[in-house]
């Protein structure tokens, strides 16, 4: 990393891209914990599948939205000129 | 293909102008994906109506339309109202579907590389009418000054009342704002992800030893094979992501207590 830095990568560029990581991280974990809730509530009451499949696709929808601003916040950094 | 190999990958989703100089790729494939939509549908219109027993392509349209109606639009909207929006939607649906699809589809069908809904501009008109179709249905329901007075809930502070009212609304604009992003980021990131691979492609072609090379090239079109069905999935889903969101927002529009 920090070499990396000296190397010359621009400090903007290099924050834009640990941001998009940051965000992936955060995204994961909150889809991860839907997933996990969805299958165990699956696993109980399979007769539910298909209501609970649905409504997990819109809240991953949900925290993928919030994620995918984190990255259009980070695709503007590095397309400042 | 060479051309998605070379050079910077963002130049290879931004668009491109195709025929003079406002006339783009992603008009192109706007105009096709719109008369392919108009010719498919009055083909499927005269063939429910005619044909007794349907088979083929127009079984799996009727799979689509049905999937429209009985999952997303009349579990929220209620099958009396659902059904003046039926159109709308089926339209939205098929739209971004086939847009998603037509973008992923190799040389001969799609000579142009590119993906009409990776562009902001698609995006956002589509959330457009999104958000238009919403505001509108809700002014209606509840009178058109009503409406907008009332985006507060019951039971607010008279004191906090101006700051919540500034929230809802801007909670209103962040909706669209949202449905646009998404489906354009979801789109681009597939096809930067493809043209990376690409470039990889286009790394090994220059590199000597074969032994790397080789295995390197059977991974990297492994792993393409691989992206390009999560793609397929992520058309679907993206498809059916816009146009659920929008029957729900339409839905809290004109519920009582919005």
């Amino acid at each position: 990393m920090v070499s990396l830095l000296a190397a010359g990568i621009e400090w903007g560029l290099a924050g834009a891209g640990i941001g998009a990581g940051i965000a992936a991280i955060g995204a994961g974990l909150g889809i991860g914990r839907i997933a996990s809730s969805a299958t165990e509530s699956i696993a109980r009451q399979p007769e539910a599948a298909g209501d609970v499949r649905g409504v997990t696709i819109i809240t991953a929808a949900f925290i993928e939205g919030v994620c995918l601003f984190a990255v259009v916040v980070c695709m503007l950094i590095t397309f400042k000129d | 293909m060479t051309l998605l190999a070379a050079g910077n990958v963002v130049h290879h989703l931004m668009d491109y102008p195709l025929l003079g100089r406002f006339f783009t790729a992603h008009h192109v494939l706007l105009l096709a994906v719109a008369g392919f939509m108009i010719w498919l549908f009055l083909w499927a219109a005269k063939g429910i109506t005619t044909k007794p027993k349907k088979t083929g392509l127009l079984a799996l349209l009727e799979v689509g339309l049905v999937f429209v109606r009985d999952d997303i639009v009349y579990p929220w909207l209620g099958e009396e109202r659902g059904r003046r929006y039926l159109p709308l939607f089926w339209t939205i649906f098929f739209f971004i579907l086939f847009s998603n699809v037509i973008g992923m589809t190799p040389f001969p069908l799609n000579p142009w590389h590119r993906t009409a809904t990776g562009n902001l501009a698609v995006t956002g008109a589509l959330a457009v009418i999104a958000f238009v179709t919403i505001q509108i249905s809700g002014m209606k329901q509840h009178g058109w000054g009503n409406y907008w007075l009332h985006l507060v809930p019951h039971g607010v502070p008279k004191a906090l009342w101006p700051m919540v009212w500034l929230i809802e609304l801007v909670g209103l604009l962040t909706k669209p704002f949202a449905l646009t992003v998404r489906l354009f980021a979801n789109m681009t990131a597939g096809h930067a992800i493809l043209a990376v691979l690409f470039g990889f492609l286009w790394g090994i072609a220059h590199y000597t030893n074969a032994a790397i090379g080789a295995s390197a090239t059977v991974a990297t079109f492994a792993f393409m094979l691989f992206i390009m069905l999560f793609e397929t999935l992520v058309a679907l889903i993206q498809a059916y992501i816009f146009t659920v969101l929008t029957a729900i927002f339409t839905s809290l529009a004109v519920a009582e207590e919005h």
